[in-house]
């Protein structure tokens, strides 16, 4: 990304991270599933300087993610086929198509889901310099690993950063995001932080 | 069959936006190096020298558009502003810089006049302009000033990521990141009131404004 550096320099921002144990309490009934699934899916991500998660550092909790459902109706046209059905010609698609006779044009009205998260993550420090990778990690985590259509909207939380807005805007800029991850050492960096832990 | 006859360099990373001017004899190209280039095509289109490159912005350039009848060259950018520029003395400078979007300038476009100029914006918002020459009366590249007339918020709930005025029919499409295109007329001269659909004929909306004209419109599509 172009405007923070994304390097240390010179030594750790915060040497001393407040750690708080990972929960380890049964799943809270009340919470929404898709809530669980998120944090599920972002709290093993390793912090950039620390040997933790970003849920031991406590960069990231369940409190932190709200998921908006988003219905809307799309129209499609499919093709439906009066005689024998070979599945490979069944098309759906969203533009009228010229179809041999014997096919009927249908317009059918789905309902589509699409989840609107916002996440709100605190950076251990307000000048720490990794916000915007860890930013990106939690962008690449979910993008890769969220199996729904869904608009992500992740920001520093308020007051947490002394530059949050410069944070949220690039982090949330799709082409500076694609950007970064365009560049061969952001790119490791991210990929060292969201992959698995080996066990 | 297309061939590839010239591959210009200068940018120091991604081109985002690239525009010939409306006599073909400029093109102006921008980038997240934050730069504006303008290439004078020389030799029929086979060959492109470097006339400038421009530095007003202070983030990445998002788009670049020309004015439809002059040399006069409008750049968006994450900077959240809106720059003009025109060639003054064998020199390109920047005659103008729009302000008032509160984030990215996605993109803009002018009107068939070239008067007017919407832009669209990370803010959610799209917003026109128009220009009043205020020196001389040589055209929109004097020292114009351009005013925000309108503003379009409300509608768009995520990034709007393009914008285009029709230049037949006067409409305004927008492009967002909430999935959705909007089609926006320009339908009264003053302030829109009240608007109603007739009760059992989909095609038919009545409005009314302060403009004291009330107006029927029949939509139709194919």
């Amino acid at each position: 990304m172009a405007a923070a550096p994304l390097q240390p320099q010179g030594g750790l921002s915060n040497p001393n991270p407040t750690l708080c144990s990972p929960s380890h309490k049964p799943p809270d009934p009340q919470l929404d599933p898709v809530v669980s699934e998120i944090f599920d899916l972002i709290r093993d991500i390793k912090d950039p300087e620390h040997p933790h998660t970003l849920e031991e550092l406590n960069v990231v909790s369940e409190d932190c993610i709200t998921v908006r459902r988003h219905t809307f109706c799309q129209n499609r046209v499919a093709a439906s086929n009066t005689q024998q059905t070979d599945s490979s010609s069944q098309t759906s698609v969203e533009t009228k198509s010229t179809l041999p006779s014997g096919i009927t044009n249908k317009t059918e009205e789905e309902e589509e889901e699409e989840l609107w998260i916002k996440l709100v993550f605190t950076p251990t420090v307000p000048h720490c310099s990794l916000a915007t990778l860890i930013g990106l990690c939690l962008r690449v985590k979910l993008e890769r690993c969220l199996e729904a259509r869904f608009k992500l909207d992740i920001v520093v939380s308020e007051g947490a950063h002394a530059i949050e807005g410069d944070v949220n805007k690039q982090i949330n800029d799709k082409e500076r995001v694609a950007a970064a991850m365009e560049n061969p050492g952001l790119r490791e960096m991210v990929e060292e932080c969201i992959k698995e832990a080996e066990y | 069959e297309f061939e590839c006859i010239s591959s210009l360099e200068g940018h120091e990373n991604e081109v985002k936006s690239a525009s010939f001017s409306p006599s073909g004899s400029y093109l102006a190209t921008c980038s997240r190096d934050k730069s504006v280039w303008i290439w004078e095509v020389v030799e029929e289109g086979e060959e492109y020298e470097c006339a400038s490159v421009l530095h007003h912005h202070t983030q990445d350039v998002k788009k670049v558009v020309w004015h439809p009848h002059q040399e006069l060259l409008a750049s968006a950018s994450y900077d959240d502003t809106i720059k003009m520029y025109r060639e003054d003395d064998d020199d390109w400078i920047c005659c103008g810089s729009l302000e008032g979007h509160q984030s990215t300038v996605w993109s803009i476009d002018f009107d068939a006049s070239g008067d007017r100029l919407v832009s669209c914006s990370a803010d959610k918002t799209s917003k026109s302009g128009e220009t009043a020459n205020l020196v001389g009366g040589g055209g929109a590249g004097d020292e114009n000033v351009w005013r925000c007339v309108c503003t379009l918020s409300g509608y768009h709930q995520r990034d709007v990521y393009d914008v285009s005025w029709s230049k037949c029919s006067g409409l305004l499409a927008t492009a967002c990141g909430d999935n959705v295109l909007r089609i926006f007329k320009e339908a009264h001269s003053s302030d829109v009131n009240c608007v109603s659909w007739h009760p059992s004929d989909p095609s038919l909306l009545a409005t009314c404004s302060d403009d004291s004209c009330v107006r029927i419109w029949r939509l139709t599509t194919s």
